[in-house]
């Protein structure tokens, strides 16, 4: 079973067209930011759809605010990665599945940041979209920027999820397709492979046991429900 | 020296038009090739087009072994051919074409 867990389709429209276009490429379900109702839903094939949610904001107060808004009613919450002080926060902050690097912002990952995420299970993001969409000099640059933010995260033991930031479904790509490109932003073959297949899958997994009505906290869930004398 | 072998690709296009002849496909692949890793990586692939059917979108790409990887990694980062968007999906690899079909 395998998950893009990084679809930004603009509308809910769209939806069919990313479902049929996943499942012609091998893909279980997909998580996105724009569908009504139920963050965890299954269609009557089985594929699924799930919410998910990108915080970006100017200050760690307001990020704080909307992940705080959004964690409630999204299967994957993420974080862009900005200022130290946010990215560091994102990372140690348990309500925050994912770092996302964002290829046009000047920020870079540090190392401090992925070993905090190597700690608290906080795995960094990449979008391949932008490789697709440009050429030339600018995918140069993108292509620089992410093989830096790989080996960064993977020197420090940080998870890396590879996920489509497709905007149309015609930008999504088969698994194979993607640990192909994985091997060229410096993975491993088999840490690219799992970084499409088993990351994003943990964390959806990990995220459905904490929406669980039984669960309390991690490694804490109520069993047997008491009663109050 | 040893002979560097041959490996056989067989590979599905997906976009919203048929109109893409073997020509443009082969072109598409080629130009990306050259701009991701040169003109002497470009030269050295062997890169050729044994087929493309352009009813299903599906075909068959020769390279040299060494260099595989490279024209996968090239033909999936294609995003348009012409003014269609397209996704280039590797379906399977092989050493020859018959058994790429079996």
């Amino acid at each position: 079973m395998v998950v893009d867990i990084g679809v930004c389709s603009s509308d809910t429209k769209d939806l069919d067209s990313f479902v049929q276009m996943a499942q012609k490429i091998g893909f279980a379900g997909f998580a996105t930011t724009n569908i009504e109702g139920a963050f965890d839903q299954q269609l009557e094939n089985g594929f699924f759809i799930l919410r998910r949610a990108d915080v970006a904001g100017k200050g760690l107060k307001s990020i704080r605010k909307k992940v705080d808004d959004v964690r409630r009613n999204s299967m994957i919450v993420s974080v862009k990665l900005a200022s130290i002080e946010t990215a560091n926060w994102a990372v140690e902050e348990s309500k925050v599945d994912l770092l996302t690097l964002d290829h046009s912002q000047e920020n870079r990952l540090r190392d401090t940041t992925a070993r905090l995420a190597a700690k608290s299970g906080t795995s960094l993001e990449i979008r391949f979209e932008p490789l697709i969409e440009l050429n030339g000099l600018n995918r140069s640059k993108v292509i620089k920027v992410y093989r830096e933010a790989i080996r960064t995260a993977t020197d420090s033991g940080m998870q890396v999820v590879l996920s489509s930031g497709a905007r149309y479904p015609l930008q999504m790509r088969s698994v194979v397709s993607i640990r192909y490109l994985g091997e060229l932003l410096g993975m491993e073959p088999k840490i690219a492979e799992y970084a499409i297949k088993q990351a994003p899958l943990d964390i959806v997994e990990r995220n459905r046991i904490r929406f669980r009505s039984e669960y309390v906290t991690d490694g804490v869930e109520v069993i047997q429900g008491g009663f109050e004398k | 020296m040893r002979k560097n072998r041959r490996r056989y690709l067989s590979f599905q296009i997906h976009s919203d038009t048929f109109s893409f002849d073997e020509k443009q496909i082969g072109t598409a692949i080629w130009k990306n090739l050259l701009s991701l890793y040169g003109e002497v990586a470009a030269a050295d692939s062997k890169l050729y087009l044994v087929e493309y059917d352009t009813d299903t979108q599906t075909g068959v790409l020769q390279c040299t072994e060494s260099s595989l990887s490279e024209v996968i990694t090239s033909a999936v980062l294609i995003g348009y051919i012409g003014k269609s968007r397209v996704s280039f999906e590797p379906k399977k690899t092989s050493g020859t074409i018959k058994a790429l079909k079996r």
